[in-house]
């Protein structure tokens, strides 16, 4: 079985109808450091790409028997990226090593997540790396009250990339500013200035790429630590405005047991995952003497990444959730009895 | 891996690759492995008696669930569980749900003694 880390990683690219998506793309694709990326687009937008590995896909999804959203599976993408595959094998097309998909402007991304996730053909040479969001500075806060897909798209990103900036006020740029800090505190907020920004930085959310996944894991932590600090002001603001979708981290003293987590977690998703947008986790897992990432989107669950070493001295278990109308307590106190479960049996 | 959908057979579910292994190496078949899987039907089995259920392992290859009344599924992996438990028991699995919670303080709190 080929490791996780070897996999080609695929890149999501969304954000809403007219927020610079294939502006930053455009950009981004200039860079070196994604050289060697092959693009697939669902539709040619007003501002064409310019690249050399571009494809075109349609709108076929195939629902799962769930019938969940997040569970459905894009056909027409599988289709596309298998026949990149072929084509790369033949070697009619460049070596591409890794993959963007830009999505259309009112998508839910959820599904293109869970086509990798799924999908056994692709989740054999696949992996999902990251989603980028792209969030207008203009209009990017009325989008945020009046459009589901908007939150969506910003609660479940990797990275935030605020365009138009140089359009809009200062101070409604700073209320956005705040408003993704709250919605989203774990995704690094970047800024790009007609198009343009630190392409590296923005793929070094890729907590699967060795070199990148330590300093990553911490960052996300920390940055919601700083906004669990915030208080007040915060947990107003977000009951206001985002149909109650907030974020807020859980940590827990006590090591914990990674069998009872697994059972607690699989439940919790099962009979709420449409209200948990994200997980992401620094674990310390009983038994192991270094932490253990874990990232989920909604019911999709990432293969978890074990850490070479601790990146701080803290060593208590952190797990950020983003979630819609799920209340702290109720998730930290049902962790807690899964885990004494776990602490009355003997270790295997 | 989709709690709802996770059917896919020969692939690992992410609960079944140890905490301690290394970049997600997945040893299906070793005595570690067993041992684990042994302890996640043990710890399972204290939650699915709320819902009258139990797991079974058979021979390492897919579990087995039952109930009280004696309907038994197989089941491939650990999301499939609730899905089944609930169709089985006719209500929610919930780890929010006050009454679950209470029950199983209420297991601890008998083993403890």
């Amino acid at each position: 079985m080929t490791a996780y880390r070897d996999l080609s990683p695929v890149i999501v690219v969304t954000g809403f109808l007219g927020s610079g998506k294939t502006t930053l793309l455009n950009h981004a694709l200039q860079d070196p450091a994604l050289g060697d990326a092959a693009v697939l687009v669902n539709e040619f937008g007003e501002v064409g790409l310019d690249h050399q590995l571009l494809e075109v896909i349609d709108q076929n999804m195939v629902l799962l028997t769930s019938g969940c959203v997040c569970c459905t599976i894009r056909d027409d993408l599988k289709s596309a990226v298998l026949e990149l595959h072929e084509r790369r094998l033949q070697g009619t097309i460049p070596p591409f090593r890794r993959l963007v998909i830009e999505t259309t402007g009112l998508a839910d991304p959820t599904p293109i997540v869970a086509t990798f996730m799924h999908d056994l053909e692709l989740r054999h040479r696949y992996r999902l790396a990251l989603v980028i969001t792209t969030v207008d500075a203009v209009n990017g806060l009325a989008q945020l009250d009046t459009h589901h897909e908007a939150l969506k798209q910003a609660a479940i990103a990797d990275r935030l990339v605020l365009t138009k900036t140089d359009l809009a006020a200062a101070t409604a740029v700073a209320d956005l500013r705040t408003r993704l800090a709250t919605l989203n505190p774990a995704a690094a907020l970047m800024v790009a200035h007609g198009g343009a920004l630190d392409v590296a930085a923005l793929l070094a959310a890729d907590v699967y790429a060795p070199a990148a996944r330590a300093a990553e894991a911490t960052r996300w932590l920390a940055a919601v630590a700083a906004d669990d600090h915030g208080g007040h002001a915060h947990t107003s603001d977000r009951n206001r405005h985002s149909a109650g979708i907030h974020a807020f981290c859980v940590t827990f003293a006590t090591a914990l047991d990674w069998t009872a987590f697994g059972i607690w977690l699989t439940l919790l998703l099962h009979s709420h995952g449409s209200q948990v947008l994200r997980v992401k986790g620094l674990l310390n897992v009983r038994g192991a003497d270094t932490p253990v990432v874990i990232n989920g989107v909604q019911h999709l669950v990432h293969p978890p990444v074990h850490l070479p070493a601790w990146p701080d001295a803290d060593r208590r278990s952190r797990i950020v959730f983003i979630v819609q109308d799920l209340g702290r307590a109720q998730i930290e106190e049902s962790l807690a009895v899964f885990n004494a479960l776990g602490g009355d049996l003997p270790p295997s | 891996m989709c709690s709802f959908c996770a059917v896919f057979a020969g692939v690992p579910h992410w609960t079944e690759i140890a905490s301690d292994a290394g970049d997600h190496e997945y040893d299906g078949s070793g005595p570690a492995w067993r041992q684990a899987r042994q302890r996640r039907v043990q710890l399972l089995n204290v939650v699915l008696a709320h819902f009258g259920c139990r797991l079974d392992d058979w021979m390492g290859g897919p579990y087995v669930l039952s109930s009280q009344r004696g309907r038994s599924e197989m089941i491939d992996q650990l999301p499939t569980v609730w899905r089944v438990t609930e169709a089985i028991a006719g209500r929610p699995c919930d780890p929010l749900d006050p009454g679950l919670l209470t029950a199983l303080r209420a297991h601890l709190a008998t083993r403890a003694q």
